[in-house]
């Protein structure tokens, strides 16, 4: 499909999919290469490496161990490259990206099971949205008392909501710095597709409502 | 196709470009099922030619994959090789070994319908870890990674079975009659509903009672 090279929303979106491409590039020529080949050695570690005097562990268990880090940290890289799950289900994704905050932040998450699919830029600015707001949050004084993030979908109409609770007033300095984080997310949002944002702070929480029409992946 | 893991006459293809990865994979199987007969492929058109000469009792497989001789490793080249598969084969035990295998969230309709026995393994897992889910597999069971669920997915048939089972008592034979479809598939739907529920063989405990004891914590049943 040609892109508008005269629209500057098109050239943005052409923008963020080739950069997309690009890293899902580098992060699969980590998967099927640097992976494989710490699979190919632990694989030779374990058929080959006897038991430990009287014991069923392997005599290369720390090497192994050493292994499993090493793949673990760039697994992890890979992920940071490109959200698992961002191309085919919004809500894994999401699920995915919010785990390190989900004891920290008390957070509950309710997404559907079934879900139409989103562009991908749309998708991958969501996930960078909240990625961002959960940092942002994780720095605050204290934690909240409980949060949560859902997502819904009424025929074309999604929307992504998230809210905090805390149980003491929240520094008044705090709310324009976050909202500085995440108006940029929001604005490059409206972009992309018709969608309305809105932000509350209260005195002890915090809420935002993020809805938008669905432009399928295939009408783009 | 289901049965259980004895070595005898067993035949398993192993599907993967990697070398290295290959050889450790079948040296583990070869180690665990020394009688099986154990083929091997590197490319999607040559499983689908080994498959041509007769099924295996089971196939595992990489997504990773090249389409034929010659032409670059793809997920996409996998993927619609297991697609193939689950709509040709329902009986095909397969066990999916991958370094990508979050990518199978796009198959999951066609791997939720299947009929034998499906079972997931990262290939970081540990070699005994991968045997044991080759051996569920072998088995009829079902493995799919929790992180491809955003919560506990069960379908009516599946509770109707367990109702049946633990609140009337039935056994899957009664309960077969009772919903009208075959005792094989009341067992299937058992190991469809463990999987939503992430209850597996463990030593030592009886998996229909861990079965009713996580279906109770869910309030799937009174």
């Amino acid at each position: 499909m040609t892109t508008d090279i005269s629209d500057p929303t098109e050239l943005l979106r052409w923008w963020h999919q080739y950069q997309a491409q690009m890293l899902t590039q580098e992060a699969d020529f980590v998967r099927n290469g640097i992976l494989q080949e710490i699979i190919a050695i632990r694989r030779r570690l374990e058929v080959s490496c006897p038991l430990q005097p009287h014991s069923t562990t392997s005599a290369c268990a720390p090497q192994l161990a050493d292994l499993s880090r090493l793949y673990s940290l760039l697994e992890g890289f890979c992920d940071r490259l490109q959200s698992p799950f961002i191309a085919d289900s919004l809500p894994l994704a999401l699920q995915h990206a919010v785990q390190p905050w989900q004891a920290p932040l008390s957070l509950q998450v309710q997404f559907p099971t079934a879900w139409a699919p989103d562009p991908l830029e749309q998708a991958q600015l969501l996930i960078l949205l909240i990625k961002a707001l959960l940092s942002r949050l994780a720095t605050w004084p204290y934690p909240p008392q409980s949060s949560a993030l859902t997502l819904a979908a009424v025929a074309s109409c999604k929307t992504l909501t998230f809210q905090a609770q805390y149980a003491a007033p929240l520094d008044p300095a705090l709310s324009p710095r976050l909202e500085q984080t995440l108006q940029p997310f929001l604005e490059t949002f409206r972009r992309f597709a018709p969608a309305h944002a809105v932000v509350l702070f209260q005195p002890d929480g915090f809420s935002l409502k993020l809805g938008w029409e669905s432009l399928s992946a295939s009408s783009i | 196709m289901t049965m259980t893991s004895s070595s005898e006459s067993l035949k398993l293809l192993v599907v993967d470009d990697h070398e290295a990865v290959l050889g450790g994979t079948v040296m583990a199987l070869e180690k665990t099922y020394p009688a099986a007969q154990i083929c091997t492929a590197g490319t999607a058109q040559a499983a689908l030619k080994e498959l041509s000469y007769g099924l295996p009792h089971l196939l595992m497989m990489d997504l990773s994959i090249p389409l034929a001789p010659g032409e670059p490793s793809e997920i996409d080249a996998g993927i619609e090789l297991l697609r193939s598969l689950l709509a040709d084969h329902p009986d095909l035990n397969i066990v999916v070994q991958s370094a990508h295998v979050r990518s199978l969230v796009r198959l999951k309709p066609a791997i939720d319908t299947h009929q034998a026995g499906f079972t997931i393994a990262d290939k970081n897992l540990p070699m005994q870890e991968m045997l044991t889910k080759v051996d569920w597999a072998l088995k009829g069971l079902i493995y799919t990674p929790r992180d491809m669920r955003t919560g506990i997915e069960v379908k009516p048939e599946w509770l109707e079975v367990l109702r049946l089972a633990f609140k009337e008592g039935l056994q899957d034979k009664a309960i077969a009659e009772e919903i009208n479809v075959a005792e094989r598939t009341v067992r299937h739907y058992w190991t469809k509903v463990q999987d939503a529920l992430e209850v597996y063989p463990e030593a030592g405990k009886n998996i229909r009672i861990q079965t009713e004891i996580r279906a109770r914590e869910e309030g799937l049943i009174d």
